[in-house]
Formats: structure tokens, sequence, C-alpha cells
């Protein structure tokens, strides 16, 4: 009884969180929503659009703690997730630590990892793995590709309406901005005072408009909620 | 062709011109040029000799996959149940004359029952087919060194007046092998296949192989494609008609200069799919080098494994689940080999770095994760970096540190979080572990550890170091 307890939990919140978001008519959502309407609401889609290349930069970690939760909401707990990353990528931050994707709900069997020496192959890894059509996300750690490289994503991603992530490399944040065709582009600052809360930066949406929330991730029902939101910058929902 | 050996610079191998004027191997140069001053010499290579041969054994696999070297200057090819493929003996035997001729190459050709019979028609014979059954009588007049024998055992024989084969037959055996060693007998059983002489091939011989042979030599890339195509359908339905699925698969391609060129694929499980395995052979395809063609060919199943009938569903879309992704993971595994596809699995350890394994991709994982009852980190370090750390309290946590020449202000600290060494394994960590998480002021939050206890007081023990492990998301 004592072992099965986390596990029984983890269950309890899975179907919280299916009773939560089930899709209307039963047809397979269109959008990944984030969980809360203020945010979900401001975004042209009604949440992300799945079948989309959407990019992660960030101060640190706090973009690979956003995006866990992307994931989780997109892919569930069975849904596979390819994740591809240059093999410098590993010295530099390391691989993501199953037991702290724990807290996002995803668990080991879920995830394939591709690990490359050329960002190219990462590239096309990720373009195989939208092709094959099997996979509930597409992942590509520490890579910035260029435009042309974001466009065959964005492409590959809406054909087969799987979502594709870029995670930027750390520091990239302070850098300049090269073109991108993601639907969208997230900037990700930690935020003090409190573990997965942070500030979530829209600098660029297609077809819609920026805005700025102070985001945590809910780790009881698995959704992200708005915190505060944060006056001026942020689109009414 | 000269060599460098014990006593002088000697002929090591000469052209028919040579040879017309009565230089033979063995003469000394001095010699030679004694005979003939305006002799054109070469230094004798060895090395490059046995590549080039080796060369055009890998070639003659278009033939047979049968084929080996057989000494410095031989090969030795098993035509068994191949010969019909190119119109019998006889033309398989012309066609491998012309196109040996096309690179000007000098060479003596014989195809007999025995690779004994064949060795000797081709040096001292007259270059074809011995029909099968005739070799004694054919080889009755060559000498015996055509035998293969040493020159000891060929000197003896000669002596007691046996200059050629036909004249060990009528030899009683027990007083021939007491005279001149067992040699002449065992080979002359070989020749007529009175004992067993296997052939041992450069490569394990493949289970299935199809072929395929060009009118004109190749060289576009699409055509490359088409034939590997065609040659993919005709072996998949080999392997679906003998129940087999491909694991491995070599695609030979013959080059009209009699250099072989190949591109293998690997599965991670057992197919016949031609249309997935195509997909695996076109990411390969770009490293063809046709050269000034290819003239034929082949595709060989090297390693298969059984697969029942109708288990073909592997790539419909429809299937679902864990098999939809073994054509992904070939594909990938194809380009960036075996270990740049992987997946993750927990381990119960409490080591942080322990409790994740790295398991082949095809490895089926359930849905099993990990219970942390404690926050862990979304990253963990490939390995603890040491940081330059300063605590206010000896055995507190840092309030500053320097990580990656970063210089971070300690807001907020929790822990420690005592990790105790698994004493049950051997050169394991062996010292606790403490482990804090930190708050920068800029709010990220990290995971570091002190190695070892902090004692307060004397002894060598006093300094405790520091590392950071992982990063909170």
């Amino acid at each position: 009884m004592h072992e099965t307890g986390p596990e029984n939990l983890s269950a309890l919140r899975w179907k919280i969180r299916a009773l939560q978001t089930r899709p209307s008519g039963g047809e397979v959502a269109q959008t990944l929503m984030l969980g809360d309407a203020a945010i979900d609401g401001a975004l042209p889609w009604g949440g992300l659009k799945r079948g989309g290349l959407h990019e992660i930069g960030g101060d640190g970690s706090a973009g690979c703690g956003f995006h866990a939760g992307l994931l989780s909401r997109t892919a569930g707990r069975d849904g596979r997730i390819l994740w591809c990353h240059p093999v410098a990528m590993v010295r530099e931050t390391g691989l993501p630590y199953g037991p702290g994707l724990a807290a996002f709900g995803l668990t080991a069997g879920q995830f394939l990892f591709v690990r490359a020496k050329k960002s190219v192959d990462v590239l096309w890894a990720m373009e195989e793995g939208l092709r094959s059509g099997g996979l509930a996300a597409v992942v590509g750690d520490g890579i910035a590709p260029d435009f042309t490289a974001t466009r065959r994503l964005q492409l590959a991603a809406e054909a087969s309406e799987t979502p594709a992530f870029i995670l930027l490399p750390p520091g990239s944040a302070a850098k300049a901005e090269p073109l991108s065709a993601a639907l969208t582009r997230w900037r990700i600052h930690a935020r003090p005072g409190r573990a997965m809360r942070w500030r979530a930066e829209l600098r660029r949406c297609r077809g819609g408009t920026p805005g700025e929330w102070i985001v945590e991730w809910y780790e009881q029902a698995l959704h992200f909620r708005v915190a505060e939101a944060l006056a001026g910058r942020a689109t009414a929902g | 062709m000269v060599v460098a050996v014990a006593g002088g610079v000697r002929i090591g191998a000469v052209d028919a011109a040579a040879a017309s004027e009565g230089i033979a191997p063995g003469m000394t140069l001095a010699d030679a040029r004694a005979l003939l001053p305006g002799l054109m010499t070469i230094p004798a290579d060895p090395k490059g000799d046995a590549r080039a041969l080796a060369g055009l054994v890998d070639w003659c696999g278009r033939y047979t996959p049968y084929a080996a070297s057989d000494g410095p200057d031989g090969i030795i090819l098993d035509i068994t149940g191949c010969a019909h493929l190119f119109g019998g003996e006889a033309r398989m035997l012309d066609d491998l004359a012309w196109r040996l001729k096309r690179m000007e190459l000098a060479v003596g050709i014989a195809a007999a029952d025995t690779p004994g019979a064949a060795w000797a028609w081709a040096r001292y014979g007259r270059g074809q087919a011995v029909p099968p059954g005739e070799a004694r009588d054919w080889l009755k007049t060559l000498p015996v060194t055509a035998l293969r024998l040493t020159a000891e055992t060929a000197g003896r024989l000669r002596e007691f007046g046996l200059g050629r084969i036909g004249d060990l037959y009528r030899m009683p055996r027990a007083p021939l092998a007491k005279r001149c060693g067992l040699q002449a007998l065992t080979r002359l059983d070989q020749v007529f296949g009175d004992a067993a002489e296997p052939i041992s091939p450069v490569r394990p011989a493949p289970e299935w192989r199809t072929r395929i042979a060009f009118a004109e030599p190749v060289g576009r890339a699409e055509d490359i494609a088409e034939a590997t195509r065609r040659l993919l359908d005709q072996l998949c339905a080999l392997l679906e008609r003998n129940g087999r699925g491909a694991r491995r698969l070599d695609l030979m391609l013959y080059r009209v200069d009699g250099t072989v060129q190949r591109i293998g694929i690997g599965t991670g499980r057992g197919n016949r799919h031609a249309g997935h395995l195509m997909k695996l052979f076109r990411e390969k395809l770009e490293q063809a080098e046709p050269g000034f063609g290819i003239e034929e060919m082949s595709l060989e199943a090297t390693a298969t494994e059984r697969l029942a009938m109708g288990q073909l569903g592997l790539t419909s879309v429809e299937d679902g689940g864990e098999a939809n992704l073994d054509p992904l993971i070939d594909r990938l595994r194809n380009r960036l080999g075996s270990s740049g596809v992987f997946r993750i699995a927990p381990v119960e350890s409490h080591i942080p770095e322990r409790a994740v394994t790295i398991r082949p991709a095809t490895d089926a994982l359930g849905c099993d994760g990990w219970i942390a009852d404690q926050p862990r980190p979304i990253r963990l370090l490939a390995m603890p970096e040491p940081i330059d750390a300063t605590a206010q309290m000896p055995d507190g946590p840092p309030h500053r540190f320097v990580w990656r020449r970063r210089t971070h202000r300690v807001r907020h600290a929790e822990g420690p979080e005592r990790i105790a060494p698994e004493w049950w394994r051997r050169e394991a960590v062996r010292r606790f572990r403490d482990y804090y998480r930190l708050e920068d002021e800029d709010g990220r939050r990290f995971w570091v550890f002190r190695d070892g206890m902090y004692r307060s007081g004397d002894g060598p023990d006093i300094t405790s170091d520091w590392y950071m492990h992982g990063l909170f998301a």
C-alpha cells in the first residue's frame, strides 16, 4: 500500500486533468491548451496550435520547466515524445532529468532521445519524427536553427499536426533574435520567490498579439495557471 | 619486379616479354641484367598486392558469395549453383576473363570439379572449364608441381622419375607416401575430390541474396535507387516466402573498374517491408560512388530472424502504440548510429545520477515513472561540477558561489537533504552528500551538494567540496 501511494496520486491527477480538458464532441483537439483561460484566450487558437512550431528561450532552465509543462499538456502520460539534442548540449545542461519530469506527470517510457554531433542531424531527426506521424511531440533541445530550418519544421509540424518545440540554448535570450518561422516565440524568465513559477513573455505570435504573464505549473492538476496578469502588456483574455 | 631478400636483390616476378628473354623468378638482379641490359624493374609491393587482391576478391562476389583469396596471387570461387546465372560455366569464365582483361590484369582462369583441379588447370592448363568427371584425364600431362606441392616434395617425386601428375596414378599409395611424404597423396586426393577441401569465404555467406546485372553500366542516382528498389522487392518476396525478416542488409555495388562498394543498413526488428527498407537505403544511397559506372548490384540479407506471416503492419499508422515507432527508430539509427537513439528508464537508487539508466531505443518500456517525494531538478548535469562556494555558517548552505565563472548570490536556500552512499555498492559514492536547493537573486534555482560532512576542528577532512548538480525548472 505504502509503495503504490504516489502512483495512485499521479493517476488521480491525470483523471482530474481528463475531466477538465475533455474535448467537446470527442474530436482530437487541434489546440494545446495551457489550462488557464487568461492565457489560452489571449492566443489566436484558444491555446497553442498543435500543428506548429513553438520556440522557447529563457534564462537557465526556466524555459525547460515551462516547456515540460507544455509537453505534459500535449502528450499526457502516454504520448511519445522525440527529444533531439546535439551532443555538446549534454555537457552544457545535461539531459532532462527523469525524477524532475515526474512533477509534470511525464514518464520515462514516453521519451525517445536522439543525440547527434551536428545540428543538421538534429534538425533532420526532428523532421523525420514529425513526418512519422506517430508522436505526440518533437523537441529540439539546445539548437538555434536559421529561418529556413524553422520554416521546414513548421511545415512538417503543420502537415502532421504534431507539435514541434525548439528549446534555445541557454544564454540565447540575451542575444539578438534570428528570424524564425515559429508560430509562437516565448521567453521564460525565472521568478524569485517560488519554484515552478515564471514570467512568460510571448514575444511573437503569428496572428496574435504579444503578451506577458506570470504563470505557474499547478502540479496537483497538471496544468498552467496565471498567477498574476501583468497589466499594460498582457492582452485582455 | 624485384624483391630484396637475404643475399641480394632478386627477381620476384616477370612479365611475358622478360620471360621470353630467359629471365626467371629467383635470378639475382645482376644475372638478369647480364642477360638483358635493358631490363626494367620495379620494386615489389607485397602489401599493395595483398590490398589489390582483397579488392578483387570482393569484386568476385558478383559471381558468387563464396569467394576467397588463395595464396598471395590467387582467388578461388565456389561457383556451385551460380554458373547457370551466367549461362553456364564456359560463358561465366569467358565473362570473367573479358572483365579481368579489361582491367589489364594478366590471369589464368579455370573451372573444375575441385579447388585443387581448378588451381592446377588455371596455372598449368589452357584456361577453360574442365568438364565434370574428366579432371583425371585432363590433368595427367601436367607437371607434379601443379599439385600445390612444396619444392621439397616436388623435387623428391622428380628423383623417382615422377614428373607428371599422370605418373602418380599407377603408383601404389603406401610406398609413395613413405618415400615422398604424405603431401603428394593428400593433394592428389583433393584434386580428384577424394578428400574434402572447403573454401572459406572472406565474408560469411548471406542467407538470402538477389542480384541484378545491367546491360550498360549505370551511374545516375535514380538508376541506383530504382535498382535497389527492385532488389528489395525480390528479396522481400523471398523473405516472405520463407517467413523471415531482415535485420541486416548489404547492398553491393560492383563497379566497372573492378572495385566494390558495400552499403549496409540494419533494423531493430526483423523486417521485410520493402517500402520501409527502401527508406533506410535512401539515406545511405547518397554515399554511393558509381565511379565509371556500376555493372552489377546485389542485395544480401546477412542477418535475418523468424517473422511470421502477416506481421507486416509495422508501418501502418492506425496500428498505434509502440510498434509504430519502429520504422522511425530504424531510420534514426541508420543515420546516427545505434548509440544516437536511446530511451531512459528509472532505477531504484537514492544517488541522483543513478536514478536514470540509458536503454536501447527498441526496448519496450512501460509507463512507470519516478516517484519523487522531494523536489528534483528538471535537468541534471552530466557530471557534478565543482563550484567555488562560501558559506556563512561552516555547516550551512552557501550564501554565494561561482559556477562557470559567474557569481551567484544566494537569496534563498532549502536543505539539507542528506543522501547517503549506497554502502552495498563498491567503489561507488563513498561520502554523504548534503543537497541544497538554492535560489539566486534572479530567481534561478540550483541543486548543489556538499561532498562529505563538514567537520569542525582538526584533521585533513576539514575541507568540504561543493558541487553543482542540477537546475530546477
